[in-house]
């Protein structure tokens, strides 16, 4: 398998999971992949969550099994930067 | 603490029109919004925001694309992979290819050579003198 493509299938296992309400807890996380919001990321913007949101991926080419290993303070990051910041209060 | 990208994103999202018109205007200097549609106007406003915070196209690329917009094939309205394609593929035949090249006379002619002559039309011929052109006659006549 190409690393591209198992790139690829490592983004849409991610995002499935992660729009999964059973699966990640995570309202705003739930909602952002479910939306369009991520395709109107930058790639380089894209590979920094993907980073933040993974611990690992592994791939076993004899089973052709990939297996993806989330990291749980990294989703609990990404929820809170998705949260808008507090309105400044005018001087 | 400023908000982050995705954060900035997710509240165009969710951003009623007029709201995300003035936006808009705020983030293009002043410029006229070209659609009113929600969805393009968040897309456009959140490709800005990201061409500001992490650069956009390169010189090269930004150079490409003048020369692409510049060339004659996005004039003819046709893209140059396609038109590469064309090219290779020479000109279109509508013609059917039963009938005979112009410029060369038919069946009963003797100008209709065995290149421009599909096969079944000598099967044809063996079964049917009548469709035969003379000279073909003659070779088939006994000596």
């Amino acid at each position: 398998m190409h690393a591209q493509e198992l790139e690829k299938t490592a983004v849409s296992c991610l995002k499935r999971i992660l729009a999964d309400p059973q699966a990640v807890p995570f309202p705003k996380v739930r909602d952002f992949f479910t939306s369009d919001s991520w395709e109107s990321l930058f790639p380089m913007e894209q590979f920094r969550i993907f980073r933040m949101l993974l611990e690992r991926v592994e791939y076993d080419g004899d089973s052709r099994a990939l297996s993806l290993s989330l990291s749980l303070a990294g989703i609990r990051r990404f929820q809170e930067e998705l949260a808008p910041a507090p309105e400044r209060i005018p001087a | 603490m400023s908000e982050s990208m995705v954060a900035q994103i997710e509240t165009l999202r969710g951003m009623p029109l007029q709201a995300l018109r003035t936006r808009y205007q705020e983030v293009f200097g002043g410029e006229e919004e070209p659609s009113f549609k929600r969805d393009f106007l968040w897309r456009r406003i959140a490709h800005r925001l990201q061409e500001q915070a992490f650069g956009g196209l390169s010189e090269t690329a930004r150079q490409s694309l003048d020369q692409l917009r510049d060339s004659p094939h996005l004039a003819s309205g046709l893209d140059p992979v396609r038109r590469a394609r064309a090219a290779r593929a020479g000109p279109r035949d509508y013609r059917d290819r039963r009938l005979p090249m112009p410029g060369r006379r038919g069946v009963s002619g003797t100008a209709t050579t065995s290149a421009s002559r599909p096969r079944s039309w000598d099967t044809r011929a063996a079964r049917s003198p009548r469709c035969m052109p003379r000279s073909w006659k003659r070779r088939r006549s006994p000596a």
